[in-house]
């Protein structure tokens, strides 16, 4: 039975519920992720607590109490290195940082501290910790909680980061991740939040780095990061009147990112798109374009095309932000070296 | 009325010839005996003259293009008039794509200049397309590639479909002289034309000429008549020399062109000349009527008007046999190409003092005159070839048989 309906948010939220069930080492910590900390009148099981900025966690602190759904300071190296040193003696722990802009605050906790622990300690410690976070443009919300920096934090050897694109991979990667003994980004995209689909009321997971095919074709290859798979399937449909056919793969996982899938598909097609909200330079959408052309030399009918947010933070007006989103008019002409010919 | 201005054949060979430069436009008056344009032929420029008083009511064929000879090239009529029935240019017209560029095509173009692309300089070729024509045994540098930046895509390999090639595939005559203009193209294209379609031989043998030239000497002596410089000259002598062969060797001056073999009754000799723009060959006509003063004064006559340019037209071509001569620049033996269609040519080298016995055992100075001979051995073998030689140099030894 898969017909109930869930929005993203509303899957991250049972995810979180079901691990904690399932595992009571799984505790919560982040800014207002319960709510009305030492407000008297919103302490203890308060049904009414806010449940983080975007009410993701809404629920879960009147369910499992304080001790498990922290509410911390405004300090994310402060919450993050707890985190670090949570899960290093015995704890799973699930920090959220508000925005991933925010990284900066806590980058130490992760970089120098929690992604080097297990190799330097000879896998004596482990550190099974899930950060959530969120990124993406097209909320409005400035150049200070908007970025997309999933594909920085995937550079770092010993950190894991998945992107899930839709509600059913939201829950079950989150589960997967917490599941996992080491650091997994879980970075998700605020203007999904409210998107609905279905998913299993059951508890399972989705494989980490394991990238998903959404659309099979022969022509052409588009790898997409997250919300860029709407993109993905948008152009895929708008080249399918001109009688191409599109393969569309959704990445999943950014880190470590599925070599197997994505080289498979250009090996059959030929030809490659990388569509990536980041910021255009040393990020996900190049680190695939650099080893598909490394691996797949002699399978290439074309070059890679990079279609990525432009190298500026994100502008505030909406306007703006419009155009600094890739969409599926500009995959089409910036790549429209390796489609037009395929036209029929 | 209007009256055709034609391509005028100026020679035997000639079967087209190329407008270089109308000097009259469309609408010009002209009167009769004006020039209106310059053609170009073979080895010369030639000014084409108006047939009537007139207008050049229309020009048939641009400066640039070619057309046959006898074929008209422009009109002369009234002020006004139209040419009946509007006759095409000789030339067939290029067919002209219709094909609509799209805006893709544009794009590709402005990416690279198609010229580059067909000049072969460069071709873009994905890496998978140079597999597959690798696999496939395909030189892709035949392929038109449709991808960006004009590169040959998979598609574009697999699409392809190799041109039929003859089994024998003919010579590009085309790219023959291609590059080159003027005479120095038409020297190139006669040259290759005559070794792709003659069975060429060279033979060499040296003649005696002590005799001739203690002759020469007597000759201008006792003559009594003043001889102007060159009358008697020892190309004068050769030439005669070689007359008198070919009288007695019918299948030396003949004609072997496009399957037909022609001995011909008058002996006109082609006689090499080196200019600054390249070999010409002016012919003294109807050459075994002549007495050795006349070949000589004829002789003189057509290299000096050669070197001024001011040569006849009809005196570049129609020579049965052709004599050229290095002497001057020290070669001995060479080995001259064929004046096609012409069955031999003979080359003359330089002249040698040599030592020899004399009968009577005594070391005597000699003058010896290296020759090559040049044959097509499809219409002649090489024993009577050397008859021929032979026969050119008993005449040379034996010089009184030259005046008789």
């Amino acid at each position: 039975m898969m017909s109930r309906r869930l929005t993203f948010m509303k899957a991250i939220n049972e995810g979180l519920e079901q691990a904690m069930e399932k595992d009571d080492r799984v505790i919560l910590l982040g800014e207002d992720i319960a709510g009305g900390a030492d407000v008297k009148h919103l302490e203890e099981k308060n049904e009414d607590a806010w449940g983080g900025v975007f009410g993701v966690t809404k629920g879960l602190m009147p369910k499992f109490g304080r001790e498990r759904v922290i509410d911390t300071p405004i300090s994310e190296m402060g919450y993050m290195g707890a985190a670090v040193g949570a899960a290093a003696t015995g704890l799973r722990p699930v920090p959220e940082l508000m925005f991933n802009d925010f990284i900066g605050f806590c980058f130490d906790t992760i970089l120098a501290q929690g992604s080097k622990m297990r190799y330097m300690f000879g896998g004596k410690a482990k550190i099974p910790m899930t950060i959530r976070t969120c990124h993406g443009a097209g909320a409005s919300a400035a150049a200070q909680h908007s970025g997309s920096y999933y594909g920085m934090l995937g550079a770092i050897p010993g950190v894991k980061v998945v992107v899930p694109s839709n509600p059913y991979d939201a829950k079950g990667l989150l589960l997967a991740a917490i599941e996992d003994d080491n650091i997994v980004v879980f970075s998700e995209d605020k203007t999904l939040y409210g998107m609905k689909d279905e998913v299993p009321e059951e508890y399972y997971t989705v494989e980490i780095g394991k990238a998903k095919i959404k659309r099979e074709g022969t022509d052409l290859t588009i790898v997409a990061i997250g919300k860029m798979l709407y993109v993905a399937l948008e152009v895929a449909d708008r080249l399918a009147k001109d009688g191409v056919d599109v393969e569309v793969i959704d990445l999943v996982t950014v880190a470590p990112w599925d070599e197997q899938t994505v080289l498979h598909s250009v090996k059959k097609t030929g030809r490659l798109i990388v569509i990536d909200e980041a910021n255009p330079h040393n990020n996900t959408a190049t680190d695939i374009a650099s080893v598909v052309s490394d691996k797949a030399f002699d399978y290439l009918d074309g070059p890679v095309k990079c279609v990525c947010a432009p190298n500026t933070p994100v502008p505030f007006a909406t306007n703006l932000e419009q155009l600094y989103l890739p969409n599926a008019d500009r995959v089409l002409k910036e790549a429209a070296e390796i489609i037009e010919d395929l036209k029929k | 009325m209007a009256t055709e201005i034609i391509m005028p054949k100026l020679g035997l060979t000639m079967t087209e010839g190329t407008v270089d430069e109308w000097a009259k436009q469309e609408g010009n008056p002209v009167k009769k005996g004006e020039v209106v344009c310059t053609i170009s032929s073979e080895k010369l420029t030639y000014d084409v003259e108006a047939p009537m008083d007139g207008v050049l009511i229309k020009i048939l064929v641009p400066a640039g293009e070619d057309a046959p000879c006898q074929a008209p090239i422009g009109y002369i009529g009234e002020p006004g008039e139209q040419v009946d029935g509007e006759k095409e240019n000789p030339k067939t017209k290029p067919i002209v794509a219709g094909k609509e560029e799209s805006a893709w095509q544009t794009m590709n173009s402005e990416v690279m200049d198609s010229s580059e692309k067909t000049s072969g300089t460069r071709v873009f070729i994905t890496p998978l397309a140079r597999k597959i024509a690798a696999e496939k045994g395909i030189d892709f540098k035949e392929i038109n590639g449709t991808g960006g930046n004009g590169r040959i895509t998979r598609r574009d390999v697999e699409a392809y479909v190799p041109a039929a090639k003859p089994v024998a595939a003919p010579r590009d005559t085309v790219a023959i002289g291609k590059g080159l203009k003027g005479m120095r193209k038409t020297i190139a294209q006669r040259m290759m034309a005559s070794l792709h379609t003659t069975a060429q031989l060279t033979i060499h043998r040296k003649a005696d000429i002590t005799a001739l030239m203690t002759f020469r000497e007597e000759m201008k002596v006792k003559s009594g008549v003043p001889l102007v410089d060159g009358q008697l000259s020892l190309n004068t002598l050769v030439t005669r020399a070689v007359i008198l062969a070919l009288k007695e060797t019918p299948s030396m001056n003949a004609w072997y062109k496009d399957g037909t073999y022609e001995e011909v009754n008058e002996i006109h000799i082609g006689m090499a000349v080196a200019l600054d723009e390249g070999l010409v060959v002016p012919v003294i006509k109807n050459a075994a009527n002549k007495t050795l003063t006349e070949l000589g004064k004829s002789l003189n006559s057509v290299i000096h008007d050669t070197r001024q340019g001011t040569l006849s037209g009809d005196l570049y071509t129609g020579s049965t046999f052709t004599i050229t001569n290095l002497g001057k620049s020290g070669v001995e033996y060479f080995t001259p190409i064929i004046n096609s269609p012409e069955i031999g040519i003979l080359g003359v080298g330089t002249m040698l003092k040599e030592l020899a016995l004399a009968e009577d055992n005594r070391v005597i100075q000699i003058q010896k005159l290296p020759l090559s001979l040049t044959f097509d051995h499809q219409i002649i073998d090489g024993t009577p070839a050397a008859e021929f030689l032979g026969k050119i140099i008993y005449y040379l030894e034996h010089p009184y048989l030259l005046v008789i």
